[in-house]
């Protein structure tokens, strides 16, 4: 068992999310909730797990009114989407709890807001926003993040 | 003046706009300080994030909780009288809310009579949404509204 297995028997086993090497391409796109990777963790996983987890602890009612705890679906999802889009020099977007028991990905850097709403999984709504120009964008995604890749690099180092 | 809104067979109210909520009246929405509060590097320092005005459920209704300030008064409170201990709280105004094409009723709870919805509070609304809040009701130290 290499080691990003053994991080996941450790940490998330039980919880229904599954962090597959990316050496196992077929199986991490058959299975729900899975991350991929090469060789061995990156760098902002553990904090990214750490993160995932207090959220799915949340009591209801953590919002001061009454928001749900982060679903499962949606901490594997944007597990997942972290996996697909992050890449050096691309700091780890702060992880936030939806009142609804969803995730929001937020960076707020080079000039840029941007934000990412995960709930549950295979859906992610996108906003931008420049602060120089003023310019406003939604976009809604799908499987295909290539577009949400495009973003990120907006505020990449 | 308690409200009286409408329900379906369950008892659940059902997402509505109640002409009698007034539209200079205030909306409270709270505040977690652990779990709404995001650091940015554009303005170099903390800040409210638009999750804090996520609706709790989904389709078919997006409702998002807040306190209704003209039913806290009625009630002999002030705006911060339903925030938990620890919360920070920041005021919406009605008319601004109902600029934004969203429904605003009373969804009165055993222990908050004052509670109340903004309804239709889809993802592309909320930052919408942080755009007009108008100001704390309790301020989180430190930390920016936008």
């Amino acid at each position: 068992m290499n080691a990003a297995l053994a991080y996941r028997d450790d940490r998330l086993e039980g919880r229904g999310i599954t962090l597959t090497p990316i050496g196992d391409s077929r199986r991490a796109s058959q299975a729900q909730g899975s991350a991929a990777f090469s060789n061995r963790p990156p760098d902002w996983l553990s904090e990214a797990v750490e993160r995932l987890l207090t959220l799915l602890r949340l009591p209801v009612g953590w919002d001061g009114h009454r928001g749900n705890p982060t679903t499962v679906a949606s901490a594997s999802y944007a597990l997942e989407v972290l996996g697909r889009i992050m890449r050096p020099g691309v700091p780890l977007p702060s992880i936030m709890p939806l009142s609804n028991g969803g995730v929001q990905l937020e960076w707020h850097r080079k000039g840029w807001d941007v934000e990412v709403e995960i709930v549950g999984g295979r859906k992610v709504d996108v906003f931008t926003h420049n602060l120089a120009s003023g310019e406003e964008a939604e976009l809604e995604i799908n499987a295909d993040l290539s577009a949400l890749s495009a973003v990120v690099e907006q505020i990449r180092d | 003046m308690p409200l009286n809104p409408p329900r379906d067979d369950t008892g659940a109210v059902v997402p509505h706009d109640d002409p009698a909520i007034e539209g200079d009246s205030s909306l409270v929405r709270h505040i977690n300080p652990d779990f709404h509060i995001v650091p940015d590097e554009n303005i170099g320092g903390r800040r409210v994030s638009s999750n804090a005005f996520s609706a709790t459920n989904g389709d078919p209704q997006y409702g998002m909780s807040v306190d209704i300030g003209q039913l806290l008064s009625e009630l002999g409170l002030g705006e911060g009288g339903m925030v938990p201990p620890g919360m920070g709280a920041v005021r919406l105004r009605v008319n601004a809310v109902r600029g934004l094409a969203l429904m605003v009723g009373s969804d009165p709870e055993p222990d908050n009579a004052a509670h109340g919805q903004v309804w239709g509070v889809k993802s592309s609304k909320r930052p919408k949404i942080h755009k007009v809040v108008e100001d704390w009701v309790i301020a989180i130290p430190g930390v920016a509204i936008r």
